[in-house]
């Protein structure tokens, strides 16, 4: 889902540049200082994750996890993202230094939003809401990390309708799999330390 | 504090488990292009290996004019006669925000044998060079050096693809665990970096209450 260079306009560029400083800004005021280490750490995991990769006919997706991060970073996501996402452009040539801005909206934005929507569901004492909010936030983000992608491609004269359907339908399999990943990390966080699922709504 | 640690450490091993795991994804496109006989081929792949199968290519000039538009087959291959001098600007797009491009400059056009002087139309098929039963006469035969000049040219064009393809395909080559592992500890070096300055700062007003 990364965007190359050279496929996007200036004026498009710029716009998503502009939201992730702000969106870093924020990120970064939040982070408190004991929760570096964890936005460290899933950043690499994020960094990882997209070397996970998923064949599917003739184009190949792979793994984001942008939910989990989101899941559990709030909108530390942002400096995580950006991170990882300037680390793969740079030793990996994913997607490029030019489209930085734009892929770490299209990324970390719905990673921020599927915080704000699922924070309360994960904590449920109902474990069906638990096990829903949490496949949900790791499905949605995937799929609004598409729809963002599709509405940056709007502007290269591609049809909006037809990009969708097509990034969406490559990365069902991959929305499927991120939902059942981040209900086995809340699972499993429940256990081992539940705190970190009640901090990241402290703190934010 | 404890449970952290091992929530980390778990989390750390998880990252490791899937490095060994992850075969290298497409997330990145390469073309390359090579001139043989007058005739341009070019081959296209995802990072991992992948061939970028039925995706568009685009030929422009160096004005930018679009002059050949045309598609991969299922080798990723795509071939075309030139129908300028060049240079050329190869453009490859695999859709879903995917794009790569090549440049092939004058010098590489020529030296890979005579260039079309008309437009033609592209193929998609890869066609071995064309080599002429002509290639068969030796001896006593007198050949003039221009004929001379061509049979060299064609020979070396036939000898020569094995080794172009080699190196096209040697010059591609997917994520490496240095790289990974490059990537993971300039994370964690940022991340030291972070807590230095979060840490100096709180220093600073610890000073400034005391």
């Amino acid at each position: 889902m990364h965007i190359s260079e050279g496929i996007l306009s200036a004026p498009v560029l710029a716009t998503g540049a502009a939201l992730t400083v702000v969106g870093t800004a924020i990120g970064l005021k939040k982070m408190d200082y004991d929760k570096i280490p964890e936005v460290a750490i899933l950043s690499s995991v994020f960094f990882v994750a997209s070397l996970i990769h998923v064949p599917l006919g003739p184009t190949s997706v792979h793994l984001i996890l942008n939910g989990l991060l989101g899941l559990l970073l709030g909108w530390s996501a942002f400096p995580a993202i950006l991170v990882a996402l300037f680390l793969q452009g740079i030793l990996f040539q994913f997607g490029g230094l030019t489209t930085l801005g734009v892929n770490t909206i299209n990324m970390a934005l719905p990673a921020v939003v599927c915080y704000f929507l699922f924070r309360h569901a994960v904590t449920s004492e109902n474990s069906w809401v638990e096990i829903g909010g949490a496949f949900c936030c790791g499905f949605l983000a995937v799929g609004l990390s598409g729809i963002m992608v599709a509405l940056s491609l709007l502007f290269t004269g591609q049809s909006f309708i037809n990009v969708a359907k097509l990034i969406l339908l490559a990365h069902l399999p991959v929305m499927l799999i991120e939902g059942l990943f981040t209900v086995f990390v809340v699972k499993f966080l429940k256990k081992v330390k539940p705190e970190m699922l009640e901090v990241a709504n402290a703190t934010n | 504090m404890r449970q952290t640690k091992y929530v980390l450490q778990a989390l750390f091993i998880i990252i490791l488990l899937l490095l060994f795991e992850a075969p290298v994804s497409a997330h990145k496109v390469t073309i390359f292009a090579y001139v043989e006989g007058g005739k341009v081929y070019t081959e296209s792949y995802y990072v991992d290996g992948t061939k970028c199968q039925n995706s568009e290519v685009e030929v422009l000039d160096s004005s930018g004019k679009v002059v050949l538009k045309g598609k991969t087959n299922k080798q990723g291959e795509f071939s075309f006669v030139p129908p300028c001098k060049g240079p050329l600007k190869i453009v490859l797009r695999a859709g879903m925000g995917h794009r790569a491009e090549t440049v092939l400059s004058k010098a590489d056009l020529q030296e890979g044998g005579n260039v079309a002087t008309k437009g033609s139309a592209a193929e998609t098929e890869p066609a071995e060079p064309k080599i002429q039963a002509s290639g068969q006469k030796t001896g006593e035969i007198a050949i003039s050096q221009n004929e001379l000049k061509k049979l060299l040219n064609e020979t070396l064009d036939r000898k020569l693809h094995p080794i172009l393809k080699l190196l096209v395909e040697s010059q591609q080559h997917g994520v490496s665990a240095r790289d990974v592992f490059a990537g993971l500890g300039y994370i964690f070096g940022i991340m030291g970096l972070v807590i230095y300055i979060k840490d100096a700062k709180k220093q600073g007003r610890r000073g400034e209450n005391d």
